[in-house]
């Protein structure tokens, strides 16, 4: 049988001859094929610098997350500029230094007053990872000035620094999310649909159990069952666990009724007749076959994650004050007052999520084209 | 199949009471009971809680209000009191149920009826303009929470005054006729369902995008190709049918929420919904008003997974009934 | 009857043709005309300038009323409407601040202050027409005592532990007996609302009264004593007050009252949505509003026609306290009497000096300017600056100082040991507590955040704790599951500290610090209780007023509650309206519904 090439044009009559080029192992395939796709390659490049910054943030980010200055409530962000008033050109870029205005929560730039921005600055010492202790930051400004790049809060916290925090938790909750949801999800919807008969009605009988529990009341009960004095980022994560080993009970449904369909093919039969064993037919043969909605339905329920922590800061029982995470910086924002008077608290947030979400939309987008089976094999199955 | 779907019936009474059983426990879980909240009222003795207590059966140990709970839920079919509102809980109910499945429903319309035209369009156009513009906005609306984009389109509705500023009705709906009573309706459903169905709207187009992606590689796609058949049949008559298939399971497992309604919306747009009847019950720990919409929501869903099962059975003729 | 109907289709014309999405204010002023003979008695209000019929007027809030039956409404979305239905013996003028006749045009005191004799109006009538008479008023203490349902209102009217003795003389004559002298009588009879036994009666004794006059009670059943009667209800939307045809208030020109047609309350749950609506028109008045709205509502006044009233200070105080309870019974190796935060926490908590230097920790001046946007005033009393005739103007000798701080707590033997930067106490514990609030309050918070930094610059570290609010009542109340929470108190009616027994006595059951305690447990709780009861026990202004200052300088000194700034009450209601007095007692803007009026020439929205 002839391979046909991707885009369909017959091989050229070298390599059907077999002769010099080795054959292509899997990963190669798939690294060729994802390597053609750039906005995967970017978002993935992208996320990889979200998760490296959100891991360095003690050094990327200027202050401490919870570092408070009093004189600057609601500062609006700073810009950096490279030219001066008077036409000069700084190498170093700079911010305007500011002063508190007439009113109240206004400031007035004072450009007469250039601050320079400073790299590797010492600041609030820190432990990196847990073990590596320092106090240099990536950059930073001289006290008793402060440069605010993004804006600060209602505290006088810089936007920035506890957006980096921030990152740590909100980019976690996705992964470990789906880690355990579709882990599951995948493993029983594919039994279910596969073995059938009083195994498929047990298991969906439990689904619809676990998928009839009020998730908010459980909330609310699991947050009162944990000590008042942990972390309430670590809280969080906790209870996105939890949640997750519920949540996988509706992802388990779909992936049983693809599983329904796929099982009537004449690959799968054969496999039985050969005598595999029947979970390695379930997890090599037939959940692969899946795989497609199930990178698509990961890069939905990732933000899907993030965004659930917004909707229960909302209510107030998301990751708590004074700890970060984009969650709660974006419900900060949303109310009238913020969005007239400061929409800076707005843009840090929104912008992270949004390129977060984009980001793991394109490289799933990248993932199944390279992943699939049937694409690199021109329409078999298996 | 008549068989299944007697057996799937049968299975929904203990699946009720395994769910009522659970709901219940976790409300014994958060500490606290209904009265807390009269508690906090300086003017209130101890003498007059322990008798209002009394008086709502809170001070009888947890498994003995619920034994009677099932006992008057299946003998009398009386899903109890509301404590804060000295009504039955099914007349509570039944008043927000109504608003919330009108606004579940234009929330799928907008959903399903949006998702599934701009999906196949958007595969049909693989990596063309419009497929990377359309994914662009489905990325805009994904990362956009409820939460801000109904304050936002709010504040649209306050500044240019096209849409009423949330709630159902105007104050002088009853005095409308007919014609202008389903205009205000419209008129009020507009935002709240745009927001609650504009959410899941970018992921179901993006798997129905994925799906027709995934069926046009199929042999027998290329195959009608060959045949010579124009792009629109080739995708309409033959692929459409199987990559629709796991979003029709899919609309039937969201049957079920349809009847949790949308509480974000409710609370913003001041829709007098049902999400916003449990919520406000579950704060208040009015235990039978949250026990009975929590039974509600279960049969809803339930019930809406059976229809999905059955229309999967129906879609994909190769499933065997066993 | 044909008038009303006329009027009614006008109003919905208007309505229908405005489709731009307003809310409908007026319709035609002047519709309607009083058909009932006026009754001997009538109540005369004063007001400030007289006004005339029609019109609605249409409020914001965030909950729907729970229940009709205003004798066991315990949640303010239910009482904000019932208290407009029922009529009292006696009522609180907000305006004056002091209290008028109602339901009794007059009353005399026998000589030993223990009698009182009330004499009701002749010819007052419910909203059926059937006259009100003592029996009603027996009536509604009957049910009030009542050991089963046990009303809230049951409370106010125990003095002692002792009921009132109640008698009828004739149709309208009440005498009513305390069984010792009690200051706030008339407060406390005044909260007592006026039931029609002709309705009510058979409930009652049948067991029904719970579910009498619910939500789902069709609204001309719904006989009531007041201004107004329940028009229309539809649940989480609307209630629609109309008037009570033979309500006895009339203005100085005889006409009866109330003026306006219909008093609506609309559900708006988000606070934000609140605004755009107030903004749009579909709302006439705003009583709750938040203080990072103020600037908005005060630049738009012009372009909205509204006016946004400066109420100054409100009732409400803002304070953080620890936690003294002790466990009730031995259990889980607990023994009784010993302190449930352990004795390491406790030995902090229940120094003075300790609670001092954590009052002078606090920058309230910074909470002011963030939190509060600036509309807030620091307090230092429960009586706030609100509070009229209460306020003493007391400050506290513990305001924002750390360096003092610091040095009283070097003096108590808290040492940085290890240089973390957070102190040990005598036996190198680190003091370290949370401070718990309810997590949907973001101000509460945001509060707690700053306690917390301003606690970490002396040294003491204070982790805030969002928690659920029935899970946070039931730590302060029952299981005393925490170390110190952030909570308030809201305002009572009338504005008497008199009316707080439970806060202020040690055997109360709100006194948070140290709930219900057999005996006082200090000296100087004990002289607060004995303090107390002279505040209660005299009707002498200026011995009350003394009482309550020696009260207030030794809670200051305590420091057993750490206050907080009071918010200043500004609220915004549509121009148009006459006499309307907005007031920071509740209700705030409807305590004179009944003489609330459209002006002639209102705009229309």
């Amino acid at each position: 049988m002839t391979e046909r090439t991707p885009s369909g044009a017959l091989p050229a009559p070298l390599e059907e001859a077999g002769a010099a080029l080795p054959p292509q192992s899997p990963a190669r395939l798939f690294w060729r094929a994802f390597r053609r796709s750039r906005p995967a390659v970017a978002g993935a490049v992208l996320l990889a610098a979200f998760y490296a910054a959100a891991l360095l943030a003690p050094f990327v980010a200027p202050y401490p997350q919870d570092e408070m200055d009093r004189m600057r409530f609601f500062h609006p962000p700073q810009p950096l500029h490279w030219r001066d008033g008077t036409g000069r050109f700084h190498l170093r870029p700079f911010v305007y230094a500011t002063v508190p205005g007439e009113a109240s929560l206004e400031y007035r730039v004072e450009r007469s007053r250039i601050v320079p921005l400073r790299f590797l600055v010492r600041g609030a010492p820190y432990r990196l990872l847990g073990v590596l202790r320092s106090d240099r930051h990536l950059y930073g400004v001289a006290p008793p000035e402060r440069v605010y790049l993004m804006g600060a809060d209602a505290f006088g916290r810089d936007e920035l620094s506890r957006l980096l925090f921030g990152a740590q938790v909100s980019l976690t909750v996705g992964l470990v999310g789906i880690a355990i949801s579709f882990t599951l999800g995948l493993l029983l919807g594919g039994i279910s649909g596969y073995f059938g008969g009083w195994v498929d009605t047990l298991i969906m009988r439990v689904t619809e159990l676990l998928l009839s529990i009020p998730g908010l009341y459980l909330i609310i009960a699991l947050r009162a069952a944990f000590p008042s004095d942990l972390p309430s980022q670590q809280v969080y994560l906790a209870i996105v666990a939890i949640l997750a080993l519920i949540g996988w009970a509706a992802l388990a449904r779909i992936i049983r009724g693809m599983v329904l369909s796929i099982r009537q093919q004449d690959f799968v039969a054969a496999a039985e007749a050969l005598g595999m064993g029947r979970l390695r037919i379930i997890a090599r043969h037939i959940l692969p076959n899946t795989l497609s909605f199930v990178i698509v339905a990961a890069t939905i329920a990732i933000p899907g994650y993030i965004l659930g922590e917004v909707f229960l800061s909302f209510l107030g029982m998301g990751v708590q004050e004074p700890s970060a995470s984009w969650g709660n910086m974006l419900a900060q924002a949303r109310s009238l007052r913020a969005l007239t008077s400061f929409p800076w608290l707005l843009y840090a947030p929104a912008t992270a999520i949004f390129l977060t979400v984009m980001a793991f939309n394109f490289l799933g987008d990248g993932l199944r084209d390279a992943l699939d089976p049937r694409r690199v094999q021109g329409g078999r199955a298996g | 199949m008549r068989t299944y779907v007697l057996r799937r019936l049968l299975q929904v009474l203990p699946l009720l009471v395994g769910i009522s059983a659970l709901s219940f426990l976790l409300l014994q879980l958060a500490p606290g009971d209904f009265l807390n909240t009269v508690a906090e009222n300086p003017q209130v003795s101890t003498q007059t809680l322990e008798a209002m207590r009394h008086r709502f059966g809170l001070d009888r140990p947890w498994y003995v209000q619920y034994a009677l709970y099932l006992k008057n839920l299946f003998l009398h079919l009386d899903f109890g009191e509301s404590f804060s509102r000295h009504q039955p809980v099914f007349t509570v109910l039944r008043e927000g149920l109504l608003n919330t499945l009108l606004l579940a429903a234009a929330a799928a319309v907008v959903t399903w009826g949006l998702a599934i035209p701009l999906g196949v369009w958007a595969g049909m156009r693989h990596n063309s303009a419009v497929d990377r513009g359309l994914s662009v906005l489905a990325f805009v609306w994904l990362s956009v929470p409820e939460v801000l984009s109904g304050l936002l389109l709010l504040m649209l509705a306050a500044r240019t005054g096209w849409f009423p500023v949330g709630g159902m009705r105007s104050l002088a709906w009853s005095e409308l006729d007919a014609g202008a009573r389903a205009l205000d309706l419209l008129r009020h459903l507009a935002l709240p369902a745009l927001v609650a169905g504009l959410t899941p709207l970018a992921g179901r187009m993006r798997q129905m995008r994925g799906n027709l992606l995934d069926v046009l590689q199929l042999d027998y796609i290329t195959a009608a190709r060959a045949k010579g058949l124009d792009e629109r049949t080739v995708v309409f008559k033959h692929a459409l049918r199987n990559a629709i298939n796991p979003l029709i399971t899919l609309f039937g497992y969201t049957l079920g929420s349809l009847v949790s309604g949308s509480l974000v919306a409710e609370i913003i747009f001041s829709w007098p919904g049902l999400g916003r009847i449990t919520y406000e019950a579950i704060q208040a720990q009015d235990q039978y008003l949250v026990m009975g919409s929590v039974l509600m929501a279960s049969v809803v869903l339930v019930l809406g997974n059976l229809a999905a099962d059955l229309l999967l059975a129906v879609a994909d003729p190769r499933i065997s009934r066993d | 009857m044909n008038r009303r109907a006329v009027y009614l289709t006008c109003a919905a014309l208007g309505l229908g043709l405005a489709a731009a999405g307003c809310g409908g204010r007026s319709g035609p002023a002047g519709a309607f005309r009083d058909t009932h003979p006026l009754p001997p008695d009538t109540m005369t209000f004063a007001m400030p300038e007289a006004g005339r019929y029609g019109g609605r007027f249409v409020l914001g809030q965030t909950t729907d009323p729970k229940t009709f039956n205003v004798m066991l409404a315990n949640e303010t979305s239910s009482t904000d409407v019932d208290d407009r239905m029922f009529t009292s013996l006696t009522e609180f003028d907000n305006a004056t601040q002091s209290i008028t006749p109602m339901l009794a045009k007059r009353w005399e005191v026998s000589p030993d202050g223990l009698t009182w004799t009330w004499h009701l109006r002749r010819g007052a009538a419910f909203s059926d027409g059937r006259p009100i008479t003592s029996a009603d008023v027996l009536f509604s203490f009957e049910v009030a005592y009542d050991s089963t349902l046990h009303p809230s209102v049951q409370d106010l009217l125990t003095i002692d532990g002792k009921r009132i003795e109640v008698s009828a003389p004739d149709s309208y004559t009440v005498v009513t007996r305390i069984p010792k002298p009690y200051a706030l009588v008339i407060p406390a009879l005044g909260s007592l609302r006026v039931m029609p036994r002709h309705v009510l009666e058979p409930a009652y004794r049948e067991g029904r009264f719970a579910s009498a006059y619910s939500v789902s009670t069709p609204p001309d059943s719904i006989v009531t004593s007041g201004p107004w009667r329940v028009g229309q209800f539809v649940a989480k939307e609307k209630t629609v007050l109309v008037r009570n045809p033979f309500w006895f208030g009339v203005d100085s020109k005889g006409r009866r009252l109330p003026y306006l047609d219909e008093l609506v309350w609309v559900v708006v749950p988000d606070q934000n949505t609140a605004v755009l609506k107030f903004e749009s028109g579909d709302v006439d008045g705003l009583d709750n509003v938040k203080p990072e709205d103020y600037k908005r509502y005060a630049e738009n006044q012009q372009k909205g026609d509204y006016t946004l009233y400066d109420l100054g200070p409100g009732l409400t105080s803002n304070f953080f306290w620890f936690n003294l309870n002790t466990v009730r019974e031995t259990k889980r190796g607990k023994k009784a009497g010993s302190p449930v935060v352990g004795p390491v926490k406790y030995a902090w908590f229940s120094n003075p000096d300790f609670r001092r230097a954590v009052s002078m920790a606090v920058d309230r001046d910074a909470i002011i300017r963030s939190v509060f946007f600036g509309e807030a005033v620091n307090n230092w009393s429960i009586m706030t600056p609100g509070y009229k005739q209460f306020y003493t103007g007391y400050v506290s000798p513990y305001d924002h100082d750390p360096a003092r701080a610091k040095r009283l707590l070097a003096e108590l033997g808290f040492r940085d040991r290890d240089g973390d930067g957070v102190l040990e106490d005598a036996g190198g514990h680190a003091v370290s507590f949370t401070l718990k609030t309810n997590s949907d309050n973001v101000i509460r918070i945001a509060v707690a955040n700053f306690i917390k930094d301003d606690l970490a610059r002396i040294g003491i570290r204070c982790i805030p704790a969002g928690v659920d609010f029935n899970t946070l009542i039931s730590n302060i109340r029952e299981d005393f599951q925490y170390d110190a929470v952030l909570g308030g108190l809201g305002a009572a009616i009338p504005p008497d500290p008199g009316m707080g027994p439970n806060f202020f006595r040690s055997s109360g059951a709100t006194h948070y610090w140290h709930m219900r305690q057999p005996a006082p447990g200090t000296p100087e709780e004990a002289r607060v209780d004995s303090l107390f009861d002279q505040l209660v026990s005299t009707t002498d202004m200026e011995r009350r007023r003394a009482a309550f200052a020696e009260i207030e300088r030794i809670l200051g000194e305590q420091c057993w509650s750490i206050m907080l700034p009071t918010i200043r009450v500004k609220l915004p209601v549509r121009n148009g309206f006459g006499n309307i007095q907005p007031s920071v007692i509740p209700h705030r803007l409807l305590w004179n519904s009944d003489r609330i009026f459209v002006k002639p020439g209102a705009r229309k929205t």
